[in-house]
């Protein structure tokens, strides 16, 4: 017997979570903002509970920017250091795409201090990349490039003697760009599953998180000892302007594999986001209850974010409608703090009523916005679920269930798929693969690479398969038995037997289809997963935005920075 | 210098094996819903010791018309059946043994599989490894039949209790000889797409027509070499790279 799961409201809420059915539409996937759970603001935090010290040990780079550099990262119980080297910028085989060649920095992020060893073998090790190999006590390689414009006149601002343009910074907010953060066992670093939970950086992405900071500091480090090197008077990075720097991010089709690999990660975080949602908004709130006034500062902060946000959006929301429908927001609380009462009405829980209040009014994002924000009101479930999440990859088989209740639990769980409309050509139009060229993963029309191998997931036209399969089958007949006549649906029935207790963990959607915006799931790991800000999105299949935008400097860290820093205000120097 | 250099030998993380074992496993004719769900099979078979990488390498004109669905019951009592695995290799056998066996084990608590036509018959003690994470604790006999008996055995849901030899792997990895490891890499980039110039225009925040022109806006700070992405990539390169 197979019993449907439905978000129940446990005992801390009144409110149960949202349905998969509406979280894990595509769109909404898209529209979810960055929160406390999303993974900079989640590790920044940790870091600045835990007061870790991020340190320069060598800064060996010359003029032209060619050398080394080693960072000491000490966390309460052990040492971590980044080893790096600096390249003189050039324009060959440059573009930010995972295809690119020319890299103005490699590093490694390693287990303990810094040996001459370990730098040795990064110095021989690194520029091979493809073919090089890390030492077993390394966690991530990685590669970052130049914004070279802004870095360029940065440079020159600050051996003037002067302060770099805040409106010219603010076009692009970060002086280097990640070009690539490779581990998890690519290269021979250390498996990230491996790591524990006791580890500093075990829990989720939190090696790459760690490296992306490092990436931040270093560009803004750079660019001060290159200005120094250059001119007796040079000054350094007033601290507003580090903190509002970030570090650049590209994107694009490679995280929707991501999505489809890691379902019961995706599961943990989504679910973490969900159930703190339905925690806020079943807060019973008076109308001078201190936290109302907490979130409307949080919302007068992201409308100026928003308003202050320069940058240039194709298909998604612009800036200037999120913080006019945030502003909405705000209006309802403040006059809920005068009347007590959401658009005339007496409500127990006016997070919630305001919720579905203003829904439908307001664009996704926005709405995204606000949910999130609420997630500061109950910081300690937050932080409480994320060093829980335990989230393994493999998928097992039940050989003794029948064909029965395997149909059963796929008409539950996949009733969405099972709905698709898959006979038309629109359904299977395209194929996703990867090239030779740096396995940058690509989507095609499949008329244009007859010969790729389709590297997606094909739920709906599996499950219908599987379905269809099923259906014919002898009720009774074990999944064992079933899969010896059927073994092409091995893989999709273990994923689905495997995930049978979760509720957010597929994207419901067909992505060979001509429908299927490929950026909605990139856009669901760069913004609601990673926490990356100002995501500009580019011919509806590749982002650009910005981690640890407004992010506490290491300085900040080290001497226990209270208060909020994303959503950064433009500096304003004297 | 690191030991990589100075040894033979390589580390090689679960990742990268897995990586390698789908691909390969992708230009044989298993079916892809079949080959994804044994993308592990070739590392525990290296980590245990047995044919692994190189039986891998050297089995691809078998595997290449390798069908799982050969695999017959040919007789069964109670707790017991026979299999006959259709002249398939042990790798394409182990599934579904693994499969009856929970099934035996959940109707009668023990279980019993008796394999007989199996090729390389010594891969099938892959099915003790991997029996832990679905919960049996399985003993394999071998033999001209080889025969693999199984017990409930509860998952804890740690995976150094439930599947030691996977948490052996994503704590150690496997030293692979480099020759070998460079070999699977090369065979397994068979399985990668041609880098054309159109399946290039498929990626990226802009496209470029056939004369030169950029479509898409420029605001994306790339300070794209045009010319580099205007012909097909070099064929150096040995890894998939990732970017948050």
């Amino acid at each position: 017997m197979i019993e449907t799961i439905q978000p129940a409201a446990h005992d801390e809420t009144s409110v149960a979570p949202r349905p998969s059915s509406l979280v894990m539409s595509s769109s909404r996937l898209a529209a979810i903002q960055p929160s406390r759970v999303s993974g900079a603001r989640a590790f920044m935090n940790k870091m600045v509970r835990e007061r870790w010290d991020v340190s320069i040990q060598r800064f060996d780079i010359d003029e032209n920017a060619a050398g080394s550099f080693v960072y000491s990262i000490k966390t309460p119980d052990r040492e971590f250091s980044f080893i790096g080297f600096s390249f003189p910028p050039t324009k060959t085989a440059r573009t930010g795409r995972i295809i690119g060649r020319a890299w103005d920095m490699m590093g490694t992020l390693n287990e303990g201090p810094a040996t001459e060893a370990d730098i040795e073998s990064a110095r021989v090790e690194l520029p091979k990349l493809y073919t090089g190999r890390a030492t077993p006590n390394a966690l991530i390689w990685c590669r970052s490039n130049r914004s070279m414009r802004i870095f360029d006149q940065t440079l020159a601002a600050l051996a003037d003697g002067n302060q770099p343009e805040i409106s010219t910074l603010s076009e692009v907010c970060y002086l280097m760009r990640n070009t690539g953060l490779d581990g998890n066992g690519t290269f021979g670093t250390r498996s990230f599953p491996s790591l524990g939970s006791d580890h500093p950086l075990g829990g989720v992405l939190q090696a790459q998180l760690l490296t992306a900071y490092l990436m931040r500091e270093y560009s803004c480090d750079l660019v001060e000892h290159l200005a120094q090197l250059k001119s007796e008077k040079a000054v350094k990075l007033d601290p507003a302007i580090r903190r509002f720097l970030g570090v650049g991010n590209g994107s694009a089709l490679g995280l929707i594999f991501f999505v489809h690999k890691h379902p019961r990660l995706i599961d943990a975080l989504l679910g973490a986001r969900e159930t703190a949602i339905a925690q806020a908004r079943s807060l019973v709130l008076e109308k001078d209850d201190a936290r109302i006034e907490q979130l409307l500062e949080l919302l007068r902060r992201a409308i100026v974010f928003r308003n202050q946000d320069r940058m240039v959006y194709e298909a998604f929301t612009s800036s200037k409608t999120v913080a006019t429908d945030l502003a909405r927001l705000v209006t309802e609380l403040e006059a809920f703090q005068q009347t007590g009462s959401i658009a005339g009405g007496e409500t127990r829980y006016p997070l919630d009523t305001l919720a579905q209040q203003i829904e439908a009014a307001i664009s996704p994002e926005a709405y995204e916005t606000y949910l999130s924000l609420l997630l500061e009101l109950v910081p300690e479930t937050v932080d409480a679920a994320i060093p829980a999440i335990n989230a393994p990859d493999e998928f097992t088989v039940d050989g003794a269930e029948t064909a029965q209740d395997l149909l059963a639990l796929v008409r539950r769980d996949y009733d969405w798929a099972l709905e698709a409309d898959m006979s038309g050509p629109d359904s299977t139009h395209y194929v996703w693969y990867k090239s030779e060229a740096a396995e940058e993963p690509r989507r095609g029309a499949r008329a244009e690479v007859p010969d790729a191998l389709d590297l997606g997931l094909d739920t709906c036209g599996g499950v219908q398969a599987l379905a269809g399969d099923l259906e014919a089958a002898q009720p009774g007949l074990s999944v064992a038995r079933f899969l010896m006549a059927h073994p092409q649906h091995r893989y999709l029935v273990s994923r689905i037997q495997s995930l049978r207790d979760l509720r957010y963990h597929t994207p419901r959607a067909n992505i060979n289809a001509e429908t299927f915006i490929p950026i909605d799931l990139v856009r669901l790991m760069n913004v609601g997963i990673h926490g990356i800000d100002k995501t500009r999105d580019f011919l509806n299949r590749n982002l650009r935005g910005m981690l640890y935008h407004g992010a506490p400097t290491p300085q900040d860290i080290r001497s226990g920075y209270t208060g909020t820093w994303f959503y950064p205000e433009e500096p304003i120097l004297p | 210098m690191t030991d990589t250099m100075t040894m033979t030998t390589l580390r090689i993380m679960p990742r990268e094996m897995r990586m390698m074992s789908e691909r390969i496993l992708s230009l044989t004719s298993l079916p892809k819903g079949f080959f994804l769900a044994v993308q592990d099979y070739v590392m525990y078979s290296q980590k245990l010791s047995l044919g692994g990488f190189a039986m891998l390498e050297d089995s691809s004109e078998m595997l290449g018309t390798a069908d799982p669905s050969k695999l017959a019951i040919t007789a069964e009592d109670g707790s017991a059946l026979e299999l006959d695995a259709g002249h398939q290799h042990g790798w394409v056998v182990v599934p579904t043994v693994l499969d009856l066996l929970g099934e035996l084990v959940a109707r009668f608590g023990k279980a019993q599989v008796s394999v007989r036509n199996v090729i390389d018959p010594t891969e099938l003690q892959l099915a003790q490894a991997l029996g832990g994470r679905t919960g049996l604790q399985v003993a394999v006999t071998a033999g001209e039949i080889v025969t693999l008996t199984a017990t409930a055995r509860p998952l804890t849901g740690v995976v150094a209790q439930d599947d030691p030899v996977l948490w052996d792997l994503l704590c150690n990895g496997v030293q692979i000889e480099s020759t070998l490891w460079w070999q699977v890499y090369a065979h397994a980039k068979k399985a990668l797409a041609a880098d054309t110039i159109v399946s290039r225009r498929h990626a990226g925040p802009i496209i470029i027509t056939d004369d030169g022109t950029i479509i898409g806006r420029k605001d994306n700070d790339d300070e794209t070499d045009v010319s580099f992405l205007a012909s097909p990539g070099t064929k150096t390169t040995q890894a998939e790279s990732t970017k948050p």
